[in-house]
């Protein structure tokens, strides 16, 4: 299973991204300032974007789907029950799952805007796909429940997830880096080796390479266990 | 036409001059002509389709009710023309320049600061109906007429919470009204051609064309 990006370019306005590269079974995750073209990268790989040239060949995929940056560019059913049901997951499981089995017949437009992005996640979460991408997931968010969706996402057990984050904080165990800059995405290579590599790292595993430590990967608890 | 409060001037003038006369709407065709980019002062076919559908279904309405459809399309794909030609022309923040610069510091920064806000809200409208489209695709719901509702409370929702999010911003930068702001405008010869001929059509399309061309 793998997501090809053969000579990729797409254009709006004075607005160019060129990439080339795969995306192989694991967690991608891509990283680029505001407005680099995380957002432009993240519809292409989920086909609702064409590119001006190349192509994006996806080679075993045949589930995938995107979370939007805003959770209510989704919504729509007028219940949460109604609005789990709409993902083809079961309600109770899921609203229990994301803390809000009390609130199962709220409308999702009562929720607050970090309830409806837990929901929405939940749902995603509660089913199999090969190819899942996630733009902005920890937007909205507060610490516990970034921790929550780092655990998500780590437990996913196979398929090809891409998160595109300029989250510093509360980051997921990741199996490749990414980074988008002047226009243009590269892969930065596998984890722990592209770590050194990467410009857009937390100021905490900043510290710790400049100290000479290496962590295994880029969650703040390997670099407290780095030596 | 890179000052924008010639622009805001022209828009409101070629519109007014456009909607209250067939004969203005016709000399204001002539200057879209004239002073656009033509083709790029046109958004995405797309639009213009859903901008024309209506006026043209409004148009046969009247026309086979009570008469004069033709001549209100005609004078009201004018009005659409300009609109689409200023907004085509705009840069993000000119308008709260151009406010202050026209009215002052206290009222026209206000009313700038409104028209900057609307035209942003517009522009971002069509990234949150791209957006909730794409959505209703990833979930395999198909685009059409029992989506309407949920696809509009999703884009007022998203509309919603982008006000609130600036109303937080300009409160905690401690907006209470007015704000100081000195704009610098460029012109060049043609903008003021443009001007003066704007200033024409507004004048022809109150006098029958029988008296002006004798």
């Amino acid at each position: 299973m793998r997501v090809s990006l053969e000579d990729v370019t797409f254009s709006r306005g004075d607005f160019t991204l060129a990439c080339s590269g795969v995306f192989e079974e694991g967690v991608h995750l891509v990283t680029g300032r505001v407005g680099s073209g995380k957002t432009t990268l993240a519809l292409l790989l989920a086909g609702l974007l064409k590119p001006n040239t190349g192509g994006v060949r996806r080679e075993g995929v045949k589930t995938l789907t995107l979370s939007l940056q805003n959770p209510e560019y989704h919504v729509t059913e007028a219940t949460v029950r109604a609005e789990i049901a709409s993902y083809r997951a079961d309600p109770d499981t899921v609203a229990g799952r994301c803390g809000l089995a009390g609130r199962i017949d709220t409308d999702p437009f009562h929720l607050s805007r970090g309830e409806l992005k837990r929901l929405h996640l939940a749902c995603l979460f509660a089913s199999e796909w090969d190819l899942l991408v996630l733009d902005e997931p920890f937007s909205s968010l507060d610490c516990v429940q970034k921790r929550r969706l780092c655990r998500w996402l780590e437990e996913r057990g196979a398929g090809i997830t891409v998160v595109f984050t300029h989250e510093r904080q509360v980051l997921p165990g990741v199996d490749y880096l990414w980074e988008i800059a002047d226009g243009g995405a590269s892969c930065l290579g596998p984890i722990p080796e592209a770590i050194g590599r990467w410009r857009y790292a937390p100021p905490y595993l900043k510290q710790a390479l400049e100290e000479g430590r290496v962590p295994n990967n880029i969650r703040f608890e390997d670099v407290r266990e780095a030596t | 036409m890179k000052d924008a409060r010639l622009r805001v001037f022209c828009t409101v003038a070629l519109s007014f001059a456009a909607f209250y006369s067939v004969a203005g709407a016709a000399f204001v065709y002539l200057w879209w002509f004239l002073f656009s980019q033509r083709r790029r002062s046109l958004p995405a076919p797309k639009i213009i389709f859903l901008v024309a559908v209506p006026l043209a279904v409004a148009a046969f309405a009247t026309e086979i009710t009570s008469g004069g459809g033709l001549s209100y399309f005609f004078r009201l794909s004018a009005v659409f023309l300009v609109a689409f030609w200023a907004y085509g022309e705009r840069v993000p923040g000119e308008l709260l320049g151009a406010g202050a610069s026209l009215f002052g510091n206290r009222i026209g920064f206000d009313l700038g600061l409104a028209g900057e806000m609307g035209m942003e809200a517009l522009s971002s409208l069509e990234d949150d109906v791209a957006q909730t489209r794409m959505a209703l695709g990833l979930k395999g719901k198909k685009w059409g007429f029992g989506m309407i509702i949920s696809f509009g409370l999703a884009i007022l929702h998203a509309q919603m919470r982008r006000s609130a999010e600036r109303t937080a911003l300009l409160a905690v930068r401690g907006y209470r009204g007015g704000g100081l702001i000195c704009p610098r405008f460029t012109r060049t010869r043609s903008d003021y051609v443009a001007v003066v001929l704007a200033v024409i059509v507004v004048f022809l399309s109150f006098v029958p064309l029988s008296d002006v061309f004798i």
